[in-house]
């Protein structure tokens, strides 16, 4: 017969009173990881939602930054081609190069080194604005001449440098004055807007000249007033007048692509928000 | 013969599994919370770098403008090499200064800012450029004076 020293069982009692015990703590566990877990993903669709708008008003800010208005010799002219309380066409800068031979009929060679873009310009999507100096000695007089690309080439450069992009351009009486170190930009019209696409808001862009479809930039917005443009004149007044617009005020009002629920409030989705004044660089001033 | 204690050798509770177990899933939340935070560090630390870059950028254009000597200028050939000016640095940003001589009145102030961190890798980094001309002022003393139409150009 086995001795019963050092075994020791439990009554009734303590097995009840133990998983009282652990169904306490295992439930206070539960809903601890519960609430983590919750809370995880409430952060995660706040920092997406955060992320989105702030990526939205660095490219908008590059895209607005170095447009124009009340430029041109009438001082009429302006890259602001239709504007909208959430939606503006414009003519957006897409690359600025030196012309490393001398402008022919219908035809420009800009110098590979000293092209700065996030592409080649590429016939029928950009046009090319050329530099057209007036009196040498004052600098109030020169004007920027805007011709529309019908080719894109390769051609040798004069000073041996790797092939110049060479363009095909619309003919201009002025063309075959201008000299080497002549500054060039391509420019590509584009829509920006806040369009519906799967029940939500979003903010796209798409190129004009190119006649593409619209394509999310960023995302989901809130659909009343996910994106605000306004535009004001130089003394900080709102107007409708292109020509007038020196700086644009942006606000972005995103929410995230889930609902989410923090504490005991009814799930509804993560909303953030961001706005900006962005003066135009190359406004009248 | 002695009554012998009963081996318990083949007997296992579950309180060191469960506890380990425990722990990692709480370490896996915290983790999980911790990475979320991390990443939304990140992504505002790369904004800062970038307003950074371009407002030193932007900000040290205009300074060259002024600051450029004008005889060095006037030495420049047109289509030739730059003029460099003094590299500024300030609060992690380095900024270089270069000046070209396009054509005969016509120059390109080209200035890049870049955000680097501690060990000097670039963090973020923006290219800047103005048109300015030869001009004389109403003292008729010879000035770079930005041109009047879109003299500011953005060089990726």
């Amino acid at each position: 017969m086995l001795g019963t020293h050092g075994r020791q069982g439990f009554t009734l009692a303590e097995i009840m009173v133990s998983t009282a015990i652990m169904l306490i703590v295992a439930g206070a566990v539960y809903q601890s990881l519960f609430l983590t877990g919750r809370l995880s993903r409430a952060q995660v669709q706040q920092v997406d939602v955060q992320s989105s708008v702030r990526s939205a008003a660095l490219i908008l800010g590059h895209e607005f930054r170095s447009l124009g208005a009340g430029v041109g010799s009438s001082g009429s002219e302006s890259d602001l081609l239709s504007l909208g309380p959430s939606a503006l066409v414009y003519r957006a800068e897409r690359g600025f190069g030196l012309l490393c031979l001398p402008a022919g009929a219908g035809r420009i060679t800009l110098g590979r080194a000293s092209f700065a873009g996030h592409r080649d310009p590429q016939p029928g999507r950009d046009s090319v604005s050329l530099f057209v100096e007036g009196d040498p000695a004052s600098a109030n007089d020169d004007n920027w001449l805007a011709l529309g690309i019908s080719g894109v080439g390769a051609r040798s450069c004069a000073n041996g440098e790797s092939p110049g992009i060479d363009l095909s351009v619309g003919p201009s009486p002025v063309l075959e004055g201008l000299p080497p170190g002549t500054p060039a930009r391509i420019h590509e019209t584009v829509e920006l807007r806040l369009y519906r696409s799967e029940n939500r808001s979003w903010l796209g862009m798409r190129s004009v000249s190119a006649q593409e479809n619209i394509q999310p930039l960023a995302g989901p917005l809130r659909d009343a007033d996910g994106l605000r443009l306004e535009y004001l004149s130089g003394a900080g007044l709102p107007t409708g007048i292109a020509a007038e617009v020196r700086s644009i005020r942006l606000s972005l009002q995103g929410q995230s692509d889930r609902a989410v629920q923090v504490g005991a409030r009814a799930g509804e989705p993560a909303a953030d928000s961001l706005s900006a004044l962005i003066t135009l660089r190359n406004a009248k001033r | 013969m002695p009554n012998a204690e009963p081996c318990r050798s083949g007997e296992r509770g579950v309180a060191l599994g469960a506890a380990v177990f425990a722990l990692a899933v709480m370490g896996g939340l915290v983790a999980g919370n911790f990475m979320t935070g991390w990443l939304e560090h990140q992504s505002g630390r790369n904004t800062l770098f970038a307003v950074q870059a371009a407002e030193a950028a932007e900000a040290e254009l205009w300074e060259a403008a002024a600051a450029a000597p004008r005889g060095a200028l006037a030495a420049l050939v047109p289509g030739g090499a730059g003029h460099q000016l003094e590299a500024v640095s300030f609060n992690g940003v380095m900024v270089q200064r270069e000046i070209f001589r396009l054509t005969e009145r016509l120059f390109l102030i080209r200035v890049r800012a870049s955000r680097t961190d501690a060990g000097g890798t670039p963090l973020a980094i923006r290219s800047l450029g103005l048109l300015v001309k030869f001009a004389a002022d109403s003292a008729s003393a010879v000035a770079l004076v930005p041109v009047a139409q879109r003299p500011w150009v953005q060089l990726y």
